[in-house]
This record gives structure tokens, sequence and C-alpha cells, in this order.
């Protein structure tokens, strides 16, 4: 299991979506995939894919499936 | 023309790397042509064809509501006022229930009537694998105009290795067939650099089903002609079942050179999806949706993208 911390700066709207984070220490951008079975929350709500939005600060966890990429199984929002 | 471009025979990407300025410039070596500025001071039209079978309109959808998406709008933001957006405040999101507001789509069923069959449900294979679900839309008899990153995903190894493009999808129903897909366009802006601003591509099937279905129109619109656009939208959105289209419509609210701003409800699997103008019975497609996080966007149709889509149309 692996995590990232960082914001969110772009949502690609294929399903599953490909958020594009870039991490607060610094590096390149990773890219985290987010499908049906990723557990979302904000402040401590479940929540749906489409409560995501640009500029939000997250923690996604997850498998990695090649350098800085994520298959997401929760991401939390702050 | 600005194109890169993949088959799965034939040539892959060049390696030339472009400046910024020059994002749409061919490594392919297909569909040579002169360059125009990005934001024209007129429009440009490749009018549709519905194949065998102002300031905008919306589509008459059964249980839209058409008055409130025309009213329902933020202030249009012209470029000078805005030239990218910046990201949105954590006390923006205070209801994470909705999409962008509240979420009035609503389902196409059946999906085989104009303009609705020329939306394709597309079933994409990745290189290493990994599947996504995007949208098409037909352009000409065998180019389905869709995102870039549903015909190339660096993250995932590159040019996909098989699209299934599926026009009208409705559930179960697939009115015309499908078709594989293994040869695709798109611009070395997406492909080497991997800028949203340049997130756009084609496939080109080796069938000319569009001659069936039909297929959009599209336009390069000045910025005025921006202003207040009533636009649609319509997709395979992946939070509702499988193959199922759902339509959404809306104001514009910012536009720049490459990008086109609204607050219309699109979800994952969208990616691709026309975002047209109806005006006179006229269709044309002003930019292909790629972006979610609130506003949504597309790449915009401006001189450049459109010349490229003028040359896929007819390959």
């Amino acid at each position: 299991m692996q995590s990232i911390e960082g914001q969110l700066l772009t949502i690609a709207e294929s399903w599953p979506l490909q958020l594009t984070v870039q991490p607060t220490d610094q590096g390149p951008p990773w890219s985290v995939r987010v499908g049906d079975d990723t557990l979302i929350s904000l402040r401590g709500n479940s929540v749906q894919a489409s409560a995501l939005r640009n500029g939000q600060r997250l923690r996604a966890s997850g498998i990695l499936y090649g350098a800085e990429r994520l298959q997401a199984q929760t991401i939390e929002v702050f | 023309m600005a194109t890169s471009s993949h088959q799965s025979t034939g040539s892959e990407e060049g390696t030339d790397q472009p400046s910024n300025g020059d994002q749409h410039q061919v490594v392919s070596g297909e569909g040579q042509a002169g360059r125009d500025e990005s934001s024209p001071a007129t429009d440009r039209v490749a009018e549709s064809f519905d194949g065998t079978g102002s300031s905008g309109e919306i589509e008459a959808a059964a249980g839209f509501d058409a008055s409130r998406a025309a009213s329902e709008s933020v202030p249009f933001q012209a470029p000078d006022a805005q030239d990218e957006l910046k990201p949105a405040e954590v006390s923006a999101y205070a209801d994470p229930e909705t999409v962008c507001g509240s979420d009035d789509r609503v389902r196409i069923s059946p999906a085989n009537a104009v303009p609705w069959r020329f939306i394709c449900q597309l079933i994409i294979t990745m290189p290493n694998g990994a599947g996504y679900r995007g949208t098409g839309w037909f352009i000409g008899p065998r180019a389905v105009m869709t995102a870039g990153h549903c015909v190339y995903s660096r993250a995932d190894g590159g040019w996909a290795r098989r699209i299934e493009v599926i026009p009208g999808m409705d559930g179960a129903a697939r009115p015309y067939g499908s078709a594989i897909g293994t040869s695709f366009r798109s611009v070395i802006g997406w492909t080497k650099n991997g800028d949203q601003n340049f997130d756009y591509g084609c496939i080109i099937l080796p069938t000319p089903l569009g001659n069936t279905t039909g297929y959009f129109g599209f336009a390069s619109l000045s910025d005025a002609s921006f202003n207040n656009l009533l636009l649609n939208n319509s997709g395979y959105a992946g939070d509702k079942p499988f193959g199922t289209q759902w339509f959404n419509a809306g104001r514009v609210s910012s536009i720049n050179s490459r990008k086109v701003y609204y607050m219309l409800d699109t979800f994952g699997g969208q990616s691709g999806s026309p975002v047209w103008r109806l005006a006179n019975g006229q269709r044309h497609a002003v930019g292909i949706h790629a972006y979610g996080g609130c506003p949504n966007s597309a790449t915009r149709i401006n001189s450049e993208v459109f010349n490229n889509m003028y040359a896929w149309r007819s390959l």
C-alpha cells in the first residue's frame, strides 16, 4: 500500500477517472486512478467521486502500477 | 497541421520536440496545412450531416428542464478578464453530493435519433491492459473525435491498443453495431507534453460507419460568439448504468484561447464528448469535453484544432 498527499490539479473524465496530483513534498505530479471500488471521504463523510474538485488537498492510498502512478483504494479530501 | 498519429501497423509518433507555440505541429507527416490564429475574429464552420436516417438553443431532450438550464449560470468571463481559472477554494465544496450544483442530467433513450446517434460509447484498452470508458462523436465517415487522453495515455504506456466504438448505444441496444479502432490521431502538445490545453484526439475507423449514423459539424467561434452561449453536451457517464447516454446543457461560464469552461453536469466516462451549439437547426461542436472539477472544461475548437479536425474528417 502506497500513499501520496498533495493538491488535486486536474480530473480527466474518462472512467475510471484519472487525477493529476501534485505531491506536497514536490517532485513530479502523480497520476491517480479512481474507479468504482475507490472509497472517497470528505472531512470524514463518505462521498462520491463527483465531489472531487480542482484545488482540493487530498491523501490517496492504493496500489502502485508504475512510477508516480497509483490505483486508489481510498481518497481522503481535507 | 499539428498532428501525431498512431496506427497499429503504421507510423509511430515523431520525435520532434515543439516549442510551446508549435504544439499542433505535424510529427507524423500527415495532413500538412498552414496555421491560423487560435482565436479567430470570425466564425469558421464545417457542416454536419444527418446520415441516412444566435446564442444557441438547447436540444429537445425528454425530461430536461431547459428553462432552468438557460437561466442557471454564472456571469460570462471573457478572456481578458480571466486567462486561467484559479483552483477553487475548499469552502466551495459545502455540498459534496452535487455534480456542479444540482444534478439535472437526463438519460437519452433511445439514442438512435439525431444528434444522439452521432455520439459513441468508447471501450478503451491501453497498452498495459488498463481499461477505460470514454465518449466519442463522429465528425466524418470514419473519424470519431474524442479526448486526447482517450487515445493516448502516458501513464498507461502510450497509444491505446484498441478502442471499441459503439454509436447510439442505449443499455443493451447497439442500433448501429460497433467498430474497432486501432488507428489514432492526436497532437504532440498532448502526446509529448501532456498539456491539457491540447487534450484532443481522433479515432480513424476501418469502415465508414459515420455514413450510416451521420456526424456533427464543428466550428471555430470567435470570442464574441461565446458570450453567454448555450452549450449542449451528451455522453456516456460512468456513474450511470453501462452504455447509457446522458444529456445536460447550460451557458458557457468562461473561455480562453484554448479552453471552454462551463458548469454543465458531467462525470467520468464523458471525456471526449461533444460540446455543441444548436442554432437555427444547425449543430456545430465547439469543444471536446475532457475535464471535471467544477467548472468543467473542454478543449476549445480554435482554428488550429479546427484545421486538424477538418483534415481528420476526410481520412
